[in-house]
């Protein structure tokens, strides 16, 4: 019987922000997407983080005084609409500051070969709820607890 | 601790679970233990009295149910279907507050526990709506949780957990709230407590 991989199961097609982009280019992107936050790749592509709104209501701290908890991404996800009273009480428009000073450069990753009970396991032992997937190198989805949740209810 | 001899068959271990009020001045800690042959969740007292319970301790309680009992269930061969309670799989920390609560002391009660939503109660203490972290988070100045409490049906302790996870999978819900017959709160349930189960299982 053919093994079910994370691949299998993930979402593709995610939205993603370029660490070099400017906090007031962020946050008009998070508002036109309706989404709260973003995986961040760098110039070639690469995954280096992950940011949120509440990233850059908390921008003037720096990113190593931050809590060691994991961030919301891999909790909540990102997907909670953003309003754009939410983005304008920041003030960001002449801010210098640039994504890869807010971002949250934590990455938990499986491989898109992952057998999906692999998956589970990475999931509980770190009590992540969700995980990027990576193929040679790149992210090409993202897979959540839930999704491994509905191959039971399929099943 | 307390320890009793009741005799009696296989000895099980149940978890020890916190439920976290922080409506209260300081918030007010209670330890509930969810017992298989009872069906329903009951403080760390009544178990205690129980004649098939071993030892209390703070987090883990011994006892030798009746092998009828669904306990049976928890050490070997665990199976989805009918047989496992949502009561059984619920996480072991739970923060409740009630909507006159500021924001910012449930976002932090939430990050403290490490739990994904505040089960919020009326004056009575029965189940209302959930407060998700991320809405807590993004009102810290807040000084209630009007307009962030999100209603969403809960699931009886004493009920199966597949039904649980299919509405879990069908509405996109990362945790449901879980209450007894009186609607009061007990716990919540997480994608992760129902997939470390389903892990067990499998």
């Amino acid at each position: 019987m053919k093994t079910t991989t994370a691949a299998n199961v993930m979402t593709r097609g995610v939205l993603t922000v370029d660490a070099d982009w400017s906090v007031a280019e962020l946050a008009t992107f998070l508002e036109n997407h309706s989404i709260s936050g973003a995986p961040v790749v760098d110039g070639k592509g690469a995954l280096v983080g992950v940011v949120s709104l509440n990233d850059i209501a908390r921008g003037s701290t720096l990113a190593a005084s931050r809590s060691p908890e994991a961030h919301a991404f891999y909790s909540h996800g990102l997907e909670r609409a953003v309003a754009r009273e939410e983005t304008a009480r920041f003030r960001v428009d002449d801010s210098p500051t640039t994504v890869r000073q807010i971002m949250t450069p934590m990455i938990f990753s499986v491989d898109a070969t992952a057998p999906v009970q692999e998956v589970a396991d990475t999931m509980i032992r770190g009590h992540i709820h969700r995980l990027f997937v990576m193929e040679h190198g790149n992210m090409v989805g993202v897979i959540s607890a839930l999704d491994l949740l509905s191959l039971v209810r399929d099943t | 601790m307390v320890d009793s001899d009741s005799g009696g068959g296989r000895r099980k271990k149940l978890r020890v679970r916190r439920r976290t009020v922080v409506s209260s001045p300081e918030p007010e800690a209670h330890s509930t233990v969810f017992c298989p042959g009872k069906r329903r969740s009951m403080s760390l007292a009544e178990c205690a009295a129980c004649r098939h319970v071993h030892k209390v301790a703070e987090h883990e309680v011994e006892c030798s149910p009746p092998d009828s009992s669904l306990a049976n269930l928890l050490d070997e061969d665990p199976r989805l279907g009918g047989d496992v309670l949502t009561g059984e799989t619920m996480g072991l920390q739970a923060v409740c507050a009630r909507v006159e609560t500021p924001a910012g002391v449930v976002a932090r009660a939430l990050a403290r526990e490490g739990v994904l939503a505040a089960i919020i109660v009326d004056e009575w203490g029965r189940y209302v709506g959930l407060v998700d972290r991320p809405d807590a988070d993004a009102a810290p100045e807040q000084e209630c949780l009007h307009g962030i409490v999100r209603v969403v049906a809960p699931v009886r302790e004493g009920t199966a957990l597949a039904p649980a996870i299919a509405r879990m999978v069908q509405e996109r819900a990362r945790a449901l709230p879980v209450v007894d017959e009186d609607q009061r709160p007990v716990g919540l349930l997480s994608d992760l407590d129902a997939l470390r189960w389903v892990r067990r299982s499998r």
